[in-house]
């Protein structure tokens, strides 16, 4: 029966609905074609385009053409100075800021992981300050950390305390933007804590509890395997955020005094729209893409050794 | 008409090979399981029938045409998941409607199949519930309905009674072969349940790791299994083996370190292409044994290990040189009441006796 | 009785941290707002005035407000925000549900690259787009900054949806088919509205992405697609410290955000620990 059927069927395929294999393939290019075509046109094609700019001496209403200068921009950049000192600034800043943030962010999700009354109001306000645009925050704490007419400074000498010229002196001027980054982002970190806190199996805690181990064995052996992976998390998120910042010091502190909060970011944008040395400014942005990469995928590495391919982060197509 | 011809079917899952050359015809209006335990195949077998799957090699027929290459949705073939696969969005009626839906079907006339679909499946006050508003029962009848509504030429189930608990499913059971003799739509079954097999099938497909090991109504595969592996699914509880190899001297008999058993005139004749001390294991099932309290002659004798009572019936477990056999007798023809520790008589009936050969699991008598 | 009071003490310690952590996070933004309704003057009284009578005077100034013209940008804001949400929506629906459901080749890699866009610093981005939009007269305008936030927005909608694709279960899917719908009637009536907590959820993510985003608005617009965080820095350099209507801006950027922030406050924990769901 079978060679009989086969006979009769080697042409009677098109009923007009299409096999399963062309529907699908249509359908899947749909899928992923927009996506695709969007993110080349949009960001590998710009992004290639500044590497090859960082190689002229291109200045914006410089009048002349672009010369093709090689590396002498890098070259120049490395002599100045100025991106030492960004990269400096940069540093210091992102070692602070996520040190504190970590630790204080861990400290209050422990804090906040208690059934107490109120506890979720408290959780939806601690929640509030990430969400506020960076510029915003940066702006609203430059008044509450005023010299003179600021509440901060109003209450540090209402307890008794000397009031601290922030925005002006340099070392100050960096602590307050520690400052205002801790208070914006101490709460990402409780929020992801805090999630990986509430994944503890109740009968663990209480098994702990009957056994009488110290608070320092429960935290080592029942809450740190939990939340291992989210801080660890948080921990690459914040780095990677401070590293890039940007909002937080143009509105702040402007870069200043002089250029002792000027971040890598700030650098690159005030060599575009202050200098219009585009060459330069490409080639400071790319510093910082490379560093960044770099330092995502050490981090990775180290950290969760067992990534799989989605999780290393493949920096720009290259 | 629907007949379905599966033709040298394989399957890969990677390097994994799921499907061994299946070839295989279903009747029209026939209700086929596939049997076997978990892995062996039937599931694939019946995703690449559905078009769930693609076949690595072989032709799939639907009514003598090759549908290998048709869509799922083209191959006018409803199926009843595992796991019901029911959209947590949508309430009971518009389960009905959606396959109705793409297919172009007149309001006048949709309403009216899903509400013979509801009444006939006892769902008519559930039709503005969501899946999970309805119990596990409630949901299998959705399932059902979805199929059913499509009124397809062919139904494939994937063990839909897997969820059910053991009353509702032995209900179910009992409806769902009434209701495919009714109305006449070949049905392809797949379940690990050997006693859902029996009562539902009019053919049994037994499947190993991809292979078929063989076909054929319920009672063939009960009374003439073809290998070890179908003797010991089939049948609660299963059959009881006892390795001996072939022994001759003077009679034809089985003998091992622990027992023997003679072998009456017919058996002697099938097995006397056999070569002398071939390993043998021998195949009898419970309800083909004979005890007694007294030595009648030719019996072995066996030490009672546990009775289980069952019903009417006693399930006696017996210590017979080291192995355990279970013998099922009614209670009142046995006539007597076994306790643990007695000593008694075992006889197997000569024309129940199987002989598998050791090494290929294959039946000889 | 000491391990009843103790544990009563330690309760009681608890709540008081807890009751500060709360304040400490949200007291500035009480300032804020009300230092909004305080006149020029007010804002500058030593000490710090809680009880004050409040005035509405920023507020209106701001209507009228010409450079920047604020109530302008704030339109522009949310129309640009919508827009690109919208559209990073359909296209990150698409490609989130490829990604869950067919492997390609380097699927790995190219989601991870789509995941890595997150970590990109804006500034190297916003050079070589500016340079290039000018030169195409593509500056100040709504559909080029549209374009430029979706880049940020799909990223993360594929992201965020595709563990929503993931669990729905393949068997839903295959039922649909042979029901004789096609894979996109499918992908539409089935899969879709099961993801419709998440695809709001990724919405007003992204709605808040694109509404606080500064650097590519400030860098590409200038009058006509200008947005809010941009008309606040300008006003900065132009009143100086007028804080009255510094926190009057403010404020009315914090509230859309609050409000919004406060709709997904439950999904906000389950987004942010997705990288550990795997």
């Amino acid at each position: 029966m079978s060679e009989q059927a086969v006979a009769l069927n080697s042409g009677s395929s098109s009923h007009g609905v299409g096999t399963a294999s062309t529907r699908g393939k249509w359908f899947v290019r749909l899928l992923f074609a927009p996506t695709l075509v969007f993110l080349i046109l949009m960001v590998i094609f710009p992004l290639f385009y500044s590497l090859g700019l960082t190689l002229t001496d291109y200045t914006l209403g410089g009048g002349s053409s672009p010369r093709f200068i090689g590396l002498r921009n890098y070259v120049e950049l490395v002599r100045s100075g100025d991106l030492l000192n960004s990269s400096v600034v940069t540093l210091e800043f992102t070692i602070a800021a996520v040190a504190i943030e970590m630790v204080l962010g861990i400290l209050i999700a422990y804090a906040l992981n208690q059934r107490l009354p109120g506890v979720g109001i408290i959780r939806v306000l601690v929640v509030l300050p990430m969400m506020i645009a960076p510029l915003v925050v940066g702006y609203f704490w430059r008044f509450l950390l005023d010299q003179t007419f600021g509440l901060v400074n109003w209450s540090l000498s209402a307890i008794g305390l000397q009031p601290v010229a922030w925005l002006v002196v340099p070392r100050n001027a960096m602590a307050a933007i520690v400052l205002v980054d801790v208070w914006q982002w101490t709460p990402f970190v409780v929020l992801l804590t805090l999630a990986a806190l509430g994944t503890v199996p109740d009968d663990l805690k209480e098994a702990a509890t009957l056994d009488r181990a110290s608070a320092w064995m429960k935290f080592r052996h029942i809450y740190w395997p939990y939340m291992r992976f989210p801080v660890l998390f948080a921990f690459l998120f914040r780095t990677i955020d401070s590293l890039k910042m940007f909002d937080l010091a143009y509105a702040l502190t402007g870069g200043g005094p002089g250029d002792l909060t000027t971040t890598i970011s700030l650098l690159a944008y005030r060599y575009t729209f202050l200098f219009f040395k585009i060459g330069k400014a490409s080639a400071i942005a790319w510093v910082l893409v490379i560093v960044i990469s770099i330092i995502v995928n050490i981090l990775l590495q180290v950290l969760m050794p067992a990534a799989k391919p989605e999780e290393q982060v493949v920096s720009t197509g290259l | 008409m629907a007949t379905i011809d599966l033709e040298h079917l394989t399957l890969y899952y990677g390097r994994v090979l799921a499907v061994d050359d299946v070839s295989l015809c279903i009747a029209d209006r026939e209700l086929c399981v596939l049997l076997g335990p978990t892995g062996c195949g039937k599931t694939s077998t019946m995703r690449m029938i559905a078009g769930l799957e693609t076949p690595s090699t072989g032709k799939v027929y639907l009514d003598g045409e090759v549908i290998n290459h048709l869509y799922p949705g083209d191959r006018d073939v409803a199926m009843v998941f595992q796991d019901y696969a029911l959209y947590p969005h949508m309430t009971v009626k518009q389960h009905f409607a959606f396959p109705l839906q793409a297919h172009k079907v007149t309001k006048a006339e949709l309403e009216q199949r899903v509400g013979e679909v509801a009444d006939f499946l006892q769902l008519s006050d559930l039709l503005d519930r969501y899946p999970s508003e309805l119990s596990v029962g409630q949901q299998q009848r959705v399932a059902m309905g979805r199929a059913l509504i499509r009124r397809p030429k062919a139904f494939l189930m994937d063990e839909p009674l897997g969820q059910l608990d053991g009353r509702t499913r032995a209900e179910m059971r009992a409806s769902l072969k009434r209701l495919q003799q009714e109305l006449g739509t070949t049905t392809i079954y797949v379940t690990h349940d050997q006693v859902e097999a029996q009562s539902l099938g009019d053919k049994i497909v037994v499947m190993k790791t991809g292979l078929i090991q063989q076909v054929g109504t319920p009672e063939e595969i009960y009374n003439d299994p073809a290998n070890l592996f179908v003797a010991g699914f089939i049948g609660t509880p299963s059959m009881n083996f006892l390795e001996c190899p072939l022994h001759v001297d003077g009679k034809v008999g089985l003998k091992n370190h622990r027992f023997e058993v003679a072998l009456g005139p017919s058996l002697t004749q099938k097995v006397k292409d056999t070569p002398a001390e071939r390993p043998l294991i021998l195949g009898i099932r419970p309800e083909h044994i004979r005890l007694s309290p007294q030595d009648e002659s030719g019996d072995l004798p066996a030490e009672v290990y546990v009775v289980e009572s069952h019903g009417n019936e006693y399930v006696v477990n017996l210590n017979l040189g080291g192995d355990v056999i279970k013998v099922r007798r009614d209670r009142k023809k046995l006539g007597f009441r076994p306790e643990v520790g007695q000593t008694v008589w075992v006889r197997f009936l000569q024309d129940k006796i199987h002989l598998f050969d050791k090494e290929t699991g294959a039946r000889l008598v | 009785m000491i391990a009843d009071l103790w544990s009563k003490a330690r309760q009681s310690l608890l709540f008081l941290s807890m009751v500060i952590i709360g304040l400490v996070f949200a007291f500035p933004l009480v300032w804020i707002a009300m230092s909004s309704f305080k006149t020029r003057v007010q804002n500058f009284a030593l000490p710090p005035l809680v009880i004050f009578q409040p005035t509405l005077e920023n507020y209106t100034g701001l209507f009228q407000l010409q450079n920047p013209a604020f109530m302008a940008d704030y339109r522009n804001s949310f129309v640009i925000a919508v827009g690109s949400t919208v559209i990073s929506l359909v296209m990150g629906c698409l490609t989130a549900y490829g990604f869950s459901r067919h492997e390609i080749k380097m699927g790995g890699c190219l989601f991870g690259w789509i995941l890595s866009l997150r970590f990109f610093p804006v500034v190297a981005m916003v050079i070589p787009i500016y340079v290039l939009f000018r030169g195409l007269k593509l500056l100040d305008n709504h559909a080029a900054l549209i374009a430029v936030y979706c880049i940020f927005n799909i990223s993360f909608t594929i992201w965020f949806l595709k563990g929503f694709f993931d669990e729905i279960p393949k068997s839903l899917e295959e039922a649909a088919r042979l029901d004789g719908y096609s894979p996109f009637q499918v992908f539409y009536r089935v899969c879709l509205p099961l993801v419709r907590p998440g695809i709001i959820t990724a919405a007003i993510f992204c709605l808040i992405q694109s509404i606080n985003e500064f650097l590519l608005a400030m860098s590409l617009t200038a009058r006509v697609a200008e947005t809010a965080p941009v008309a606040l820095a300008k006003l900065q350099t132009a009143v100086g410290p007028d804080w009255g209507k510094m926190c009057a801006v403010s404020s009315l950027l914090i509230v859309p955000i609050l409000i919004f922030t406060i709709l997904v406050r439950n999904q906000l924990i389950r987004g942010m620990s997705f990288g550990k769901l795997k």
